[in-house]
């Protein structure tokens, strides 16, 4: 917790001047002698994993014995946490929202009413899938309903699966749906039919019957409600429940501006599990009630309206003040409404009103040269001039004078998201704070802003401004309305090499020009004439809402578009269009495959007039967009397996097939082969990226069996893994491509997109004292990286895609 | 019978006030019209805008939409000049502007059919992925050529019709009402042909050959060359060199596959095989299959093209043309070889001092070639989303070649094709 209490904003004061190019101001000290210094927490990550030294390695003390019951529960809950009924979720959650954007949502009114209004039409737009899932669950109940559990198969299952068809006909989002719920309630059947007593299935199934309405209404008020991850806490009760732990909250500095979708998912397993092995029937029933209730409640928290109300009634009120007057009392005003949305800025709770009566005036100085009929004039002209009419053909006066005030309201609230989120210590030290929040102001000044100060300051302080040569900003979009991101206001044409595309990556480490080839159908020996278009989140943004509302943009204007949006990092930005200023370093977890942004995190689309998006058609469904290279990893602790599906584009599984038709030597093929998971399996393992990643283990809840738990162990046995499983990986490619090609070269032969490599190591080397680490035993470091020896493999190829 | 001067003139007021009501009744009358021309999804079903590439119903749209447009524009325009007229001068005046205006709108109905036509061809999801593949095809075949010449190629659209050959309607011309310029390549392919459809390359060419002037280049050059043999030879090569062009441009993408089928377009008997018609720009049938069979000899050697060569001229007996004609051909056929060199291999501004085949380069799809890239893709050449994308120029020139050497393959051949060129148009997204 930060140390912001009402004590520290005393009375005592210190004058300092700070040099800045922006009109100078007193800044007075705030905190008060008698400043509460409360004991920070030691993180137990940093208490206890940062010695690469330590011999002897625990995770954790466990409190209490082993429960085998809780530990099945929990490794039942990772199995049977799915990506793709995430990718799913994602798809209705952005159709929810285009559905309440579109309808519903307006400037006037109160957006809560607008909210449940939409949420009551959305559950009759929702009620066909509603239907299907629990015709499904319906037909599945009388096909193995009355039948004695140790009868069945789950073979058997799995073949009831695959021969389902839907009783109505499903949009593709509904359809994309219903087959991921599809594979989840296999799941859920082939465990009751594991467990020990076995179920009967019937009932539960009734009763999971129950809770699908819910889950459905908890994707509607994620979609017209998008808050921030942050302010929305997923009640992973019955890994709770059963762990009696919690996984801890990753500690960042920035945050998701979009909800985090996982969480329906968490719940909803939460509730299978709950079906499965709660005994008592009492408490079976309470947590679905619990369930059923939560996800009945009315919308009563809605601050992004809040900040988007407020927004605007500082914008307008920007706009009438008279010469001189003072925009203190408008600040004021509009703070409280930033506060809401920031995780970080909650710690400033206890010191709110103190830090407004400090941050108004102080900011209000910085921001008067903007403002006002005299300055407002010079902003509105800097903003045409950098370009506004570019990205808006048909912007008038009027649109270009309010998309000035709002870059100053866009200044403001990036300055106080800046502020917030600085450590305790600077927050602590007033000669520090009002330092850092000069920074924090010329930082947001900067990007919100045209350069408006003269080239003599700019050529002193270059940071002062994001591009050289042509000048741009970013201006919330829409212009009118509630603002959903930001875009820039200059459209950079450029050419693409096939060099560049080669070295710069988009999400999940896959090379642009992969990207190109596989998606967009572009020749990779090319260069390519592209537009590119670069946008900005900011909290509640949601990918596909860009997209949507990006409708003059070719290739956008659709909520399924999302995908094609690239991290704009530096070395992106200086490399597709040399202007490494525009791009935003983010955490690693958002450059994962997730749909997860940061606040502030930067993306770019390319127009590209040569591009065709490739489809690949699905047999009685929707066609689909073919995929790039994907790696994914479960370590499997329950059957002593480690198993890596090795994903490979169309692309470039038809040229590792071309190879090996010419019987070239393997030493021409794995280098291309290990180009693609070497890089990967080292991120993934390192915990950088979540998604690719699943840790089935009866101590680890479900938040962390995502790739999260690795960042937990040891370096020195991440690194140990890593090296081994790069050369198991190694070798036994080598063999199974000498020995068996024919099978590569006939998956590659199916029409199929690309092809899955599955490689299953069965009791590798280390897998139990990994098993013991992740249990919170006591593991010599040095007895793990002792261990040598070639695990079995096995080898599959497959064509298509999967990740198990 | 006499009439009094004030009733006089209440008698022209009242005439112009009739004319003007009529005249109002007739302008809502067409206003209404092409304010109803602007749904273009009464033009065609959903289902069958849908079964357009994204792109080309993008672009499609948009020139469609212009030209109705500017038909609704005047319509207003004539609209406010009514409203204006108060004389019987301004009255008369509005009048003539209604019969112009009348005029504009038929021939924008002639066009929004024409395309309202050719998109209702694609009647089946089938069907539609079909000519999405051909499509895709006749494009491909010019960006290769275009994007070296740093030119945009325009978007295609292909469509079934009855009849023997194809035909193009090519982007840039002006359309059926004078003012709106075609902005794609609207390809006619016979449903005879649709699974060997080498034609639509040739059409394609005729496209590329008018946007970089190849075709006016390759006819001073044809005149040039062979007028020191006969200017009246040079003069008759001369004038087909748009078809010529056209042709090469199709041998250049796929080889032998597109001499066969042009043969089996232009074997219809002696009487179409030595038919000469002055001003027609196609070349007498006899020799232009003779000339492709030159150019796969200039490029190939020796192989299947030689027996076409044999039983094309055992089967057609030049005694038989008639008199002049015969003498024509007679005089060509010693040409065809420099012809084809011409054609294939002589330098040209139109492609920046490069020539057809440095650019295209025959030799991808010769035989050799062609079974190389069989070897390489094996089954997967036809099933891969991947390799139809990229290679479906070879794959049409692989299908055609095996189609016409492999008679006892042929129908495997069909089906393999139609499989994927399937595929192919499965491989866009769909508008």
């Amino acid at each position: 917790m930060s140390s912001f209490t009402e004590e520290n904003y005393g009375s005592q004061s210190l004058t300092q001047d700070f040099e800045s190019p922006f009109p100078n101001t007193t800044i007075t000290n705030f905190v008060g002698e008698d400043s509460e210094v409360i004991e920070g927490q030691v993180s137990y990550s940093n208490a206890r994993l940062d010695s690469p030294f330590r011999s002897v390695y625990e995770l954790k003390e466990e409190e209490g014995t082993i429960d085998p019951e809780a530990e099945e529960a929990m490794e039942f809950l990772n199995e049977l946490y799915d990506e793709e009924f995430d990718e799913a979720v994602y798809e209705l959650v952005s159709e929810a929202n285009e559905l309440y954007q579109d309808r519903f949502e307006s400037e006037y009114g109160d957006p809560l009413v607008q909210k449940m209004q939409a949420v009551r039409m959305l559950e009759q737009h929702f009620t066909p899938l509603v239907t299907e899932a629990e015709l499904f669950l319906d037909t599945m109940a009388n096909e193995f309903g009355q039948r004695n559990p140790s009868s069945l198969d789950e073979a058997e299952i799995e073949s009831f699966i695959d021969r389902y068809e839907p009783q109505n006909s499903l949009s593709p989002s509904f359809e994309n749906f219903l087959g991921s719920f599809l594979k989840k309630a296999g799941g859920f059947v082939k465990k009751g039919i594991n467990l020990a007593g076995q179920l009967v299935l019937k009932p539960i199934l009734q009763k999971l019957k129950e809770v699908i309405p819910s889950m459905i209404k908890k994707v509607m008020q994620y979609g017209v409600n998008n808050i921030p991850a942050a302010l929305r806490p997923v009640a992973d009760q019955f890994a709770k429940r059963f762990l009696n732990q919690e996984f801890e909250e990753e500690t960042t500095t920035e945050e998701d501006a979009t909800p985090d979708i996982s969480g329906i998912q968490r719940e909803f397993d939460g509730q299978i599990a709950n079906l499965l092995f709660t005994k008592e029937a009492v408490e079976q029933e309470l947590a679905i009630a619990e369930y059923v209730k939560e996800s009945q409640q009315p919308i009563t928290h809605d601050p992004l309206s809040e900040l988007d109300r407020a927004r605007a009634q500082f914008v307008t009120q920007l706009g009438e003040l008279r010469e001189g007057e003072d925009p203190i009392p408008l600040v004021q005003n509009f703070i409280p409404a930033i506060l809401p949305v920031l995780k970080l800025g909650m710690s400033l709770v206890g010191g709110r009103i103190k830090f407004i009566n400090w941050f108004a005036p102080w900011v209000a100085k910085l921001i008067k040269k903007f403002i006002g009929p005299e300055h407002a004039p010079a902003l509105s002209q800097a903003m045409v001039d950098v370009g506004l009419r570019l990205i808006h053909l048909e912007a008038t006066p009027e649109n270009e004078v309010y998309a000035a005030r709002s870059a100053v309201a866009a200044t403001l609230e990036d300055t106080v998201r800046q502020i917030a989120a600085l450590p305790e210590y600077i927050l602590d030290n007033q000669e520090l704070l009002e330092g850092y929040a000069l920074e924090a102001f010329e930082q947001a000044a900067t990007v919100n802003l045209p350069p408006v100060l003269p080239e003599r300051v700019y050529e002193a302080r270059p940071e002062l401004r994001e591009t050289t040569g042509i000048k741009g900003t970013w201006v919330m979009q829409p212009l009118q309305g509630a603002k959903r991101y930001k875009k820039c206001t200059r459209i950079y044409e450029t050419t693409i090499t096939p060099h560049m595309a080669r070295v710069v990556k988009t999400f999940c480490d896959v090379p642009l020009a992969e990207f190109l080839q596989d998606r967009l159908g572009l020749s990779p020996g090319r260069a390519i004439k592209a537009r590119v278009h670069l946008y900005e989140a900011i909290p509640g943004t949601l990918l596909s809402q860009i997209c949507k509302s990006e409708r003059h943009v070719p290739g956008l204007g659709t909520i399924a578009a999302w995908t094609h949006l690239h991290p704009l990092t530096p070395e992106a930005a200086g490399m597709v269009f040399g202007q490494p200023g525009l791009g935003r370093e983010v955490s690693e977890k958002y450059l994962d495959h997730q749909p997860t942004t940061a606040v502030g995190q930067r993306l770019y689309y390319l127009e590209i007039p040569e591009a065709r998006p490739q489809m690949v058609p699905v047999a009685g469904g929707a066609p689909k967009a073919r995929r790039t290279r994907q790696l994914n990893i479960r370590f499997d602790f329950p059957r002593d397996q480690i198993k890596i599906y090795l994903f490979l584009s169309e692309a470039v599984a038809q040229s590792i097939a071309v190879k090996l038709r010419q019987k070239v030597s393997i030493g021409m093929v794995m280098p291309h082969l290990s180009a693609i998971y070497e890089p990967r399996l080292k991120k993934i393992l390192t915990g950088k990226h979540h998604s690719h990643m699943k840790t089935i283990h009866g101590k680890v809840p479900p938040k962390g069996s995502r790739g999260r738990i690795l960042s937990r162990l040891p370096q020195a046995v991440r690194e140990w893994v890593i090296k081994n499983l790069i050369e198991w990986l190694g070798k036994n490619l080598t063999t199974y491509l000498q020995q068996k090609s024919p099978d590569f070269i006939t998956a590659t032969e199916n029409p199929a997109d690309g092809v899955t490599l599955k490689i299953v190591f069965t009791n590798p080397p280390g897998l139990a004292h990994l098993r013991k680490i992740l249990r919170g035993e006591s593991v010599n470091i040095q007895e793990i990286q002792a261990k040598g020896g070639m695990p079995d493999a096995n080898i599959q190829v497959t064509p298509g895609f999967h990740r198990g | 019978m006499r009439i009094s001067k004030s009733l006089q003139g209440s008698i022209v007021v009242e005439d112009t006030a009739a004319l003007r009501l009529q005249l109002a009744r007739q302008v809502s009358h067409w206003a209404m019209a092409a304010s109803r021309l602007g749904d273009l999804d009464d033009l065609a079903a959903a289902s069958v805008w849908e079964g357009l590439e994204k792109y080309t119903g993008i672009v499609l749209r948009q020139n469609l939409s212009a030209a109705v447009e500017r038909l609704q524009r005047e319509a207003a325009t004539l609209q406010s000049q009514l409203n204006g007229a108060r004389t019987p001068n301004e009255i008369n005046q509005v009048q003539r502007q209604l019969l112009e205006f009348r005029q504009h709108y038929l021939r924008t109905e002639t066009l929004l059919d024409f395309y309202g036509d050719a998109l209702s061809t694609r009647t089946s999801p089938n069907l539609a992925a079909l000519l999405r593949a051909c499509d895709v095809l006749a494009r491909r075949s010019m960006s290769q050529l275009l994007d070296h010449l740093g030119k945009t190629t325009p978007p295609v659209l292909t469509y079934l019709d009855k009849g023997l050959g194809a035909s193009i309607l090519k982007a840039g011309l002006r359309l059926w009402d004078g003012k709106t310029e075609s902005l794609t390549a609207a390809i006619k392919i016979t449903r005879h042909n649709l699974y060997r459809p080498t034609a639509l390359i040739h059409e394609a060419g005729h496209q590329v050959a008018q946007f970089i002037g190849w075709s006016d280049e390759l006819a001073t050059l044809l005149d040039r060359e062979l007028s020191v043999v006969s200017p009246q030879v040079a003069g008759m090569w001369a004038s087909w060199s748009s078809e010529i062009a056209a042709d090469t441009f199709a041998f250049a993408h796929t080889g032998y596959a597109a001499v066969s089928g042009l043969h089996t377009v232009i074997d219809g008997g002696e009487a179409i095989a030595f038919r000469y018609l002055p001003g027609d720009p196609h070349p007498i049938g006899y020799l232009r299959l003779l000339l492709g069979i030159e150019m796969c000899r200039l490029f190939f050697g020796r192989g299947p093209w030689d027996d076409l060569e044999r039983t094309w001229r055992q089967e057609l007996n030049l005694a038989r043309a008639r008199p002049g004609v015969r003498e024509l051909l007679q005089q060509s056929l010693p040409l065809l070889p420099r012809i084809a060199e011409l054609t294939l291999v002589a330098p040209m501004r139109a492609f920046r001092g490069d020539s057809l085949a440095m650019l295209i380069d025959p030799r991808r799809v010769s035989p050799e070639a062609l079974a190389k890239l069989e070897q390489q893709g094996g089954a997967a050449l036809y099933t891969s989303h991947h390799w139809v994308w990229t290679e479906p120029l070879r794959l049409l020139a692989l299908t055609g070649y095996l189609a016409a050497t492999q008679s006892d393959l042929a129908l495997v051949v069909l089906q393999q094709q139609r499989d994927w060129m399937l595929r192919l148009g499965e491989t866009l997204q769909v508008a």
